[in-house]
């Protein structure tokens, strides 16, 4: 029987169409209602609404869902600008809270979170990869001693998604400091989207906080990013106070460009030499006479593909030929969520850790900006 | 010279690069470690270096290094046309190789660096493979 309401704010073309989804399948939950704040553009409340039928639910105003003693559990992916004021609200009705990346639009905002998660007594967890079974795999071999004290870690998150080599080689971008605006229909900025992941990795691989950034953001794949003025690649060189240094890459790279749906990696070294954990390792290769991948058609309103229904519309062709032995873990994560509701164990990637996260991601802006390290200590 | 023998993979990267066959390279993503010490992490430093120019057709503009005496080191070099690389480099005992993942505007490249195979620790260095 279902011990937990949940309600899912945000709709189709956020994550909300895999979050609802993974908690409408656990059997501990029971998904009541979509919803979100009032006021909001009309495309954005069609598209929660429309989430809200496809899973035959109804769609309500955030303050009837906050007012429901029924609901248990906000799973909030309001845009980035707006998720905030969403989780403090969240978190000041006394509901648990799972957020989507990255936490908040800026640092400040991040840490109202974090306070707001202080003064309640609410579970929090923000989505990360650290539930899959290749980053629990590296953080076996830490905690094991398998690679003996560890002196480095470098973690990729490159998606192959989009039609690249639109760019104009031509033009360098200068990078400049966030002016907190990510939510873009045609594309994200990348270091910022795709860079927490990273990010989220190397701190919760090494326990440590970032002392240093050198951050690099480059403009290399799409048009659409040129046009928006923001990147679609981001790296960054970290030291961590731990005494290790870091890397992370971070982008969307093309659809052709990696046999499935993207470089997702760990790479550690320590003391008994380097490590490598990726999603798609081990792995079996298959050729036969099936057609190849072919490049999909660009969805207007979705062009970097970013979004499972808009892939389901463009009838996107599995990439079937690389395939890893393991199965990689993705749909834990909310099952964890919910493992730790019930047993009070505290989650793996807290509001409170993630605040550091953005401070990270803001430093790697101002420093590509200015083309110098930012010291966050 | 480091423990590494970098002329095949050096070859062959730029053969696919003059065959177009990842547009225009744009992003290096380079992480070795071999065997050795201070003296080889110094060549592996001028050898990946060495690589990153030889695929970007010149030489880097700017660069940040990030590590410890001894290492591991991380470089971030950028190139007058904006082109990056993140070079992880180390060296000492236990299991050694890399990864490499060569970004173009329209394609990549990727490589499981190995020493026991094609990019053949040298025999010199090594006591033969």
């Amino acid at each position: 029987m279902a011990r937990y309401g949940v309600v899912a704010v945000g709709g189709n073309r956020t994550h909300q169409e895999t979050y609802a989804r993974e908690f409408a399948s656990d059997p501990r939950c029971d998904l009541v209602a979509v919803a979100d704040e009032v006021g909001l553009p009309e495309y954005r409340e069609g598209l929660n609404r429309l989430l809200a039928s496809e899973l035959s639910v109804p769609y309500l105003s955030l303050d009837e869902a906050l007012a429901r003693e029924d609901v248990h559990i906000i799973d909030n992916c309001a845009d980035v600008e707006r998720r905030a004021r969403v989780a403090v609200r969240t978190l000041e009705s006394g509901k648990h809270l799972y957020m989507d990346k990255p936490l908040a639009a800026s640092v400040e905002e991040a840490r109202t979170i974090a306070d707001a998660a202080d003064r309640s007594e609410a579970m929090t967890q923000m989505f990360t990869q650290v539930t899959t079974s290749w980053a629990q795999a590296a953080k076996s071999a830490i905690e094991s001693g398998q690679t003996g004290e560890l002196l480095a870690i470098h973690c990729d998150m490159l998606m192959a998604k989009g039609k690249p080599g639109s760019v104009d080689p031509g033009v360098v971008r200068q990078e400049k400091p966030s002016d907190g605006r990510f939510t873009h229909v045609e594309a994200k900025r990348e270091l910022f989207d795709m860079g927490v992941y990273p990010i989220a990795l190397v701190q919760w691989l090494s326990g440590a906080r970032v002392k240093t950034v050198y951050g690099i953001t480059g403009n290399y794949f799409f048009k659409e990013h040129a046009d928006l003025d923001v990147e679609d690649y981001g790296a960054l060189t970290l030291t961590l106070d731990s005494g290790q240094v870091a890397s992370i890459t971070s982008g969307r790279i093309g659809f052709a460009s990696h046999p499935r749906g993207g470089l997702l990696r760990i790479t550690l070294v320590g003391e008994n030499g380097i490590f490598t954990f990726s999603e798609s390792d081990p792995h079996i290769e298959v050729y036969n006479d099936q057609p190849p991948f072919e490049m999909p058609l660009v969805h207007p309103f979705d062009p970097m593909s970013m979004w499972g229904s808009t892939a389901r519309e463009m009838q996107h062709m599995p990439k079937d030929r690389k395939l890893p032995l393991a199965d990689g873990g993705q749909g834990r994560e909310i099952a964890a969520f919910i493992d730790c509701i019930e047993s009070g164990e505290r989650p793996q990637v807290t509001v409170q850790d993630a605040v550091h996260h953005i401070e990270v991601i803001m430093a790697g802006y101002e420093s590509a900006a200015a083309g110098a390290p930012v010291d966050l200590q | 010279m480091s423990a590494f023998d970098w002329g095949p993979l050096r070859k062959t990267v730029l053969g696919a690069i003059e065959r177009d066959q990842i547009g225009r390279p744009v992003s290096l993503r380079l992480t070795v470690h071999g065997p050795g010490n201070e003296v080889e992490l110094q060549e592996l430093k001028v050898e990946l270096r060495d690589l990153a120019s030889t695929w970007f057709g010149g030489s880097w503009e700017s660069e940040y290094v990030a590590g410890n005496d001894g290492g591991p080191f991380v470089f971030a070099l950028r190139w007058p046309g904006g082109q990056s690389a993140i070079l992880s480099l180390s060296v000492g005992p236990g299991r050694t190789g890399g990864n490499l993942v060569l970004l173009g505007s329209n394609g990549a490249i990727y490589h499981d660096i190995d020493p026991l195979t094609a990019d053949g620790l040298r025999v010199a260095r090594s006591g033969g493979k």
